[in-house]
């Protein structure tokens, strides 16, 4: 038993689930869904098909290449049975993708950082155009002429002082 | 599930291109399916081994509905296709252009395993 790659989506296909299909060349095409299986039929490139791991990978918004990933490949020769061999991988394997997960978030946040500005900005902008939405114009004048209040007070304090 | 009539893609070296499929050996039903054997007749034929017109035994080795196997997994191909078998039951021909499932893994197809690519 294997659990197989979507040649689609790049998930995991769990028996029981997806179709394999063979073409008429001998090339093996396993779809874990019928999502994926319909998008090929149409013939549509995973790569560029946005929500496929193809896409995502290379457009760089996740880890592509990293030692972790050499775990997964497939090697074709059969290891012989040994019990020790057998209890460490499982734990290499826990330990690995442990690891993954954190270069995965580290990735994520690396690239989150750089939009952070561009975040602020948006969000200022957003601000002055869109505060009638947060309260109601009458209000923001009302807090305006409040503003103006000690300006006026100032300017008219000034005034007597100018005419005396 | 393949019917009686359905035009088989013939896929190994014994000359035939295309065989139909004219009764089934071995079973009741109307239908026949990945590993079954078939009586066909050799429609178009290529070479002298094989002529047209003769009646043969075949194994249906591709199918285009998926079939379903007990691990719960579904495999299709995109075509009809069977080998010719002697009366025998032995495949005719020396090589055979195609992607064998596992439901050949029985010892009666020994030597048509042997002639071709597996599929795991």
């Amino acid at each position: 038993m294997r659990v197989e790659k979507c040649w689609f989506c790049s998930s995991n296909i769990y028996p029981g689930h997806g179709i394999t299909f063979v073409r008429n060349d001998a090339t093996v095409f396993r779809f874990c869904r019928g999502k994926c299986h319909k998008n090929f039929k149409m013939k549509r490139n995973p790569r560029k098909v946005r929500w496929t791991k193809a896409y995502r990978k290379l457009a760089g918004k996740e880890l592509a290449e990293d030692a972790t990933f050499e775990m997964e490949k497939r090697r074709n020769r059969p290891e012989k049975y040994n019990r020790e061999l057998v209890g460490k991988t499982l734990k290499a394997i826990s330990k690995v993708t442990e690891i993954r997960q954190k270069r995965q978030d580290r990735f994520y946040e690396k690239r989150m950082q750089r939009a952070k500005k561009q975040q602020v900005k948006a969000d200022k902008v957003q601000l002055e155009k869109e505060v009638h939405l947060i309260k109601a114009p009458a209000g923001i004048r009302a807090e305006k002429e409040k503003l103006k209040e000690p300006v006026r007070q100032q300017k008219e304090a000034n005034q007597d002082v100018m005419e005396e | 599930m393949i019917p009686k009539y359905s035009f088989l893609k013939v896929v190994d070296n014994s000359g035939a291109r295309l065989a139909q499929v004219i009764g089934f050996y071995g079973q009741q039903g109307s239908y026949a399916s990945i590993g079954d054997v078939v009586k066909v007749v050799v429609k178009e034929a290529r070479g002298e081994k094989v002529e047209a017109g003769t009646m043969r035994k075949a194994v249906v080795v591709e199918q285009k509905y998926p079939f379903h196997r007990k691990n719960g997994s579904h495999i299709q191909y995109l075509r009809n296709a069977a080998v010719l078998l002697s009366e025998k039951g032995q495949p005719i021909g020396n090589r055979v252009k195609s992607l064998l499932s596992p439901e050949f893994n029985k010892p009666r197809w020994a030597k048509l395993r042997s002639l071709s690519k597996r599929l795991f």
